[in-house]
């Protein structure tokens, strides 16, 4: 049994504790009342402060020579204060009606502020020059409305939409999930492409502006007692792509469906990115038309997908390159072992033709390359199993996603022995898939930017840098940059399997046979390797990838056009242009102006949505900002 | 007339005084904080008031013994409602707290906080109750630890410190050797510790000393030890692991005034609102943050700051020093008591009632995070209310038994 002490003890120490705990909150009352009361009486009188936020400039892109790819212009939205506008049960029907707005809308958003709170909420983006006229001349009728100016997107020529990408409205859930650390109802986030993917370091901070309002709740200036904070602007993210060789590749493939993708070597920048059909990043700054969303949603077009990294393909010929380089690695053939094309090859029953079906006569396998021979490759692959291809394919990064600086990055299929065992039961896969994926067709799948990072791995003698489009993270009001890096992929093959590559690519381009001949240069030499991947919904799709100037290659490309025919007639030449608009540039020469259809997608015509304006930091809020010139309403 | 001698002799008349001043208080400054509104809440809090006013009767009338025998049944209900209450949240896919009967709403965790002190009393007032041994600690770790999980599920993280304060003051009480005190604080104080290293190393060391001179066995030294040792040097590690806006909310938690646009907001109204009251405040129904709204949930749980403001020190001391009252002379009742289940109890509403005095109050003046705990007496709503009229009630009857040694 406890001693009667022992329990006055501790009887006395929870009296003592709970008396503390109630000392220290009537001494914190001593200090806010009494000791402090001057201070705290001078901010209440003066108060009735009311804080409404301040947006931040979103960082801008930019492009490799600090030209802005993507700028702001002043906005002005519409804010609504919830417990002033609920007070008047009429407001919200009228303001609705006059404007031709969704009063449940208008609503919803108002409470999700809170219904009393004092809090402005935004309620309508980009209104007009008109409803603001009519708003400033009817503000007695409509208390508890306000109009602020914000920056938002603005994109002075319609350039690598898909890679840019776009911003949306926040929702409820990505609110509940705390996503924006300072999100309120219609906020902007990033959705598509680097938007999405720098959001946190492109959206900024939001300011604090503490105002000072009467009993009415009408403004009357700002507060001495707290100092506004200001907000923190966005980082600029500087990007390798060049503003010309953009503008230019997307020329080249206006009108057709396909991808064109231009990069360093060496540092793995993407100098130039485009996916066709595309569309107007404007159609998601402002309202987008009703009909404008449904083109967009077409099925068949699909102007939304980027196909740099959503688009999946066979790779054709293309793999042709990788599938050799493997096996003189792993010696399972030398690079004297030949063939003899006539044309064709009899397996069984069935005849695989080769596309020249006059036959390549003898060939080993620098002409192997060189000129595309199936034959060869049909032989080879017989000895093959689709494991093999697997592991060829796994060393030259077709198996894994890039790793671009994009979200949504798709990684295409390379199937191997469990997959067809799964499908075909167990070996029973026929030596005509062998065939068939041994010439990159078949059931083998890749994204562009997959065949780049492949083609960049040959051009780069083995080490290849992740393609990437964002460069550094700069910091407009600091001057503070944060240079962005990115993973290297080594892959070490012998040197006699380099020079073998080496000379074969090169003769693609540079001798007599080559399939890639006709594009032959005299200021420079390149090396590539045409495709036509053969495509089950029509005619085939032409692929390229090339590299130069050999034999140092500075810039490697890879290029597919939909259901164009050969590589060597409709997706080479591409290439061969941007090379030598690159090497333009690189001498010193201006380029020649790209031509007109570079103003609207192709997918939807849009006349007037294109701006013309030139853009800068957006400016004109609430508080101090550089000069800007914006695309004004008025 | 000796039933009217024994009524003013035996009846406390201290308790039933501060909660009849606190409760006219609340509603005074209640009406005035709905000013300018449709709704009188002062007026709907007397409805409340006199709505609970059975239950409280009932809490008052029966016999200790009869709420003796009920505790384990007591403490069984609320389990099964809290883990209604967490399926029917898991099909409603949000935080949920209530229980819809017709048109009643309820919140269980309101009950278990009555059926926590209860059920734990009886078990530490138990004969054979012997703190010095482990199971019967565990035992009562686990009878609070149960509901406190399914709240914490819910998720109410103010709820479950409720429960987990109350427990520690029940069990000093009841006669927990203060080793075991310590080892019971010592997460929570390494926690603490944790933002600085040699800090940290001093308390472990303090915690070894301690403990090796109160005897505890061998395997409660090293569990208690490693623990404190984990939780201190495991939460700055975890703590770099989390996202920024993860670490930007607990940030904020604990200091709102830091997201002047978000939590911040309410906690800088309240203290402009408090700290403006200044000594005599700026007169009933003439507080400028209240009466035009700036304060926000100011029915609720802001209430105190309206009070603040309109009435200044004067009226905040009043009320803080009524709480004082009225706790004080729990507590001394409690410890009096001639029977263990009722001064048990009687601890366990005593802290209950302060701790959520000290949280909102704390919070209001912008020194404790906002936790959402009401104010007793004074913040509207029912189920809070009633709770606390229950417990006002069964104060008032073990008060009243406070000579008697059995149930």
């Amino acid at each position: 049994m406890r001693q009667p002490t022992d329990i006055q003890l501790r009887g006395g120490v929870l009296v003592f504790i709970q008396l503390t705990l109630l000392l220290i909150l009537l001494g914190r009352l001593v200090h806010m009342q009494i000791i402090g009361r001057e201070d705290w009486d001078s901010r209440s009188l003066r108060n009735q402060v009311r804080t409404q936020e301040i947006a931040p400039h979103r960082g801008l892109f930019l492009d490799r020579k600090g030209r802005p790819l993507a700028g702001n212009r002043p906005s002005y939205t519409l804010y609504g204060i919830p417990a002033t506008l609920f007070k008047d049960s009429t407001a919200l029907p009228r303001l609705a009606a006059v404007f031709n707005w969704e009063e449940d809308f208008l609503r919803r958003r108002l409470n999700q502020g809170g219904r009393h709170s004092l809090k402005a909420v935004k309620l309508v983006p980009d209104i007009t020059f008109d409803q603001r006229a009519f708003l400033a001349e009817h503000r007695l009728d409509f208390p508890g409305l306000q109009v602020l100016v914000e920056p938002r997107r603005q994109y002075d020529e319609p350039i690598a939409p898909h890679m840019l990408g776009y911003l949306g409205e926040v929702d409820e859930k990505e609110l509940a999930e705390g996503r924006l650390s300072d999100g309120t109802p219609g906020d902007l986030i990033g959705r598509r492409g680097l938007e999405r993917h720098y959001d946190g370091d492109l959206r900024g901070r939001k300011g604090v502006d503490y105002l000072r309002v009467d009993v009415r709740g009408r403004v009357l200036g700002p507060t001495d007692i707290l100092p506004p904070l200001a907000p923190r602007n966005g980082f600029d993210l500087e990007t390798g792509l060049d503003l010309d060789l953009q503008r230019m590749a997307e020329a080249q493939l206006a009108g057709r469906r396909g991808v064109v993708l231009l990069m360093e070597v060496r540092t793995g920048r993407l100098l130039a990115a485009v996916s066709k059909p595309d569309f107007l990043l404007d159609w998601f700054s402002g309202r987008m038309p009703p009909e404008i969303w449904a083109n967009l949603n077409d099925a068949d077009a699909r102007p939304l997908l980027n196909r740099c990294i959503q688009g999946i393909y066979p790779p054709g010929s293309l793999f042709k390159v990788g599938l050799a380089a493997w096996a003189l690695e792993k010696g399972i053939v030398d690079e004297n072992w030949s063939v003899s094309c006539g044309g064709s090859l009899r397996l069984g029953q069935r005849v695989a033709h080769c596309w020249n079906l006059k036959g390549h006569g003898t060939v080993n396998m620098h002409k192997a390359i060189q000129q595309s021979c199936d034959v060869y490759f049909y032989q080879l692959g017989l000895k093959l199993s689709p494991d093999h291809i697997r592991e060829a394919a796994s060393w030259w990064g077709l198996t894994e996603a890039t790793g671009v600086d994009l979200d949504g990055e798709k990684t295409g299929l390379v199937p191997g022995n469990a997959w067809y065992d799964k499908r075909f039961g167990r070996r029973g896969w026929t030596k005509g898939v062998m065939l068939n994926l041994a010439i990159g067709q078949g059931e083998i799948l890749v994204t562009p930017m997959q065949a780049l990072r492949f083609a960049g791995l040959v051009a780069g003698r083995g080490r290849g840098p992740t393609p990437h489009f964002g460069v550094r993270l700069v910091d407009h009001a600091t001057g503070g940059e944060r240079v962005l890096t990115y993973p290297v992929k080594d892959l070490r093959l012998s040197a006699r399997t380099w020079s073998m590559v080496e000379r074969a690519t090169r003769a693609v381009v540079e001798d007599v046979g080559g399939t890639a001949h006709g594009q032959k240069r005299p200021r420079y030499q390149a090396a590539g390797k045409t495709g036509t991947a053969e495509n089950p919904h029509g005619e085939a799709h032409a692929w390229y990838m090339g590299w130069m100037p050999e034999p140092n290659p500075e810039v490697v490309s890879v290029v597919i056009v939909e259901n164009a025919g050969h590589g060597s007639e409709a997706a080479a030449p591409v290439a061969f242009k941007l090379f030598d608009a690159w090497l333009d540039l690189k001498e010193g020469k201006g380029l020649a102006a790209p031509p007109d259809s570079l103003g609207t997608p192709d997918s939807t015509r849009q006349g007037n949505a294109a701006p013309t304006n030139s853009a800068s930091r957006g400016g004109g809020g609430a508080f101090p900002a550089p000069p800007m010139v914006g695309r004004g309403a008025e | 007339m000796s039933w009217l001698h024994t009524l003013l002799r035996r009846l406390d008349w201290t308790l039933l005084l501060s909660f009849l001043a606190l409760m006219a208080i609340g509603m005074t400054v209640l009406h005035s904080a709905s000013g300018g509104q449709e709704t009188d809440y002062g007026l709907r809090q007397l409805l409340w008031f006199v709505m609970g006013l059975p239950l409280l009767l009932v809490c008052a009338l029966t016999p200790p013994s009869f709420w003796f025998a009920i505790s384990w049944v007591a403490w069984g209900v609320a389990v099964l409602l809290l883990l209604l209450v967490d399926l029917m949240g898991l099909v409603g896919m949000g935080a949920e707290r209530w229980l819809a009967i017709g048109d009643l709403h309820f919140q269980p965790s309101e009950i278990g906080k009555l059926a926590l002190v209860l059920s734990l009393a009886r078990l530490l007032s138990d004969n054979r109750a012997d703190l010095s041994q482990l199971k019967w600690v565990l035992a009562a770790l686990g009878l609070a630890g149960l509901p406190l999980l399914l709240v914490l599920t819910q998720p109410d993280l103010g709820t479950s410190l409720t429960y987990s304060f109350v427990t520690v003051p029940m069990l000093i009480r009841a006669g927990l050797p203060w080793s075991w005190v310590l080892i019971l604080l010592s997460p929570i104080i390494a926690a603490m510790c944790s933002l600085n290293i040699f800090v940290l190393l001093l308390f472990i060391l303090i915690l070894a000393a301690v403990l090796y001179y109160s005897e505890a066995g061998i395997w409660v030294m090293a569990a208690a030890l490693s623990v404190s040792a984990t939780i201190g040097f495991a939460l700055p590690q975890l703590w770099t692991l989390l996202h920024e806006y993860q670490q930007k909310r607990i940030l904020v938690f604990l200091n709102p005034e830091s997201d002047p646009l978000g939590a911040g907001y309410q906690i800088i109204q309240s203290k402009v609102a408090i700290g403006s009251g200044g000594l005599w405040g700026k007169g009933y129904m003439e507080g400028g943050q209240t009466q035009l709204s700036f304060l926000p949930e100011r029915q609720t749980d802001f209430i105190f700051s309206v009070l603040g403001e309109e009435w200044g020190f004067v009226g905040t001391f009043t009320v803080v020093a009524l709480f004082g009252v009225l706790l004080t002379r729990t507590l001394v009742i409690a410890l009096k008591h001639r029977n263990g289940f009722c001064g048990l109890a009687m601890t366990g509403f005593a802290s209950v009632l302060v701790f959520h005095v000290v949280v909102n109050i704390g919070m209001a003046t912008g020194i404790a995070p906002v936790t959402g705990l009401p104010l007793p007496f004074l913040t509207y709503g029912g189920t809070f209310l009633w709770t606390c009229m229950a417990m006002v009630g069964l104060l008032l009857n073990f008060s009243w038994h406070r000579r008697d040694s059995l149930t």
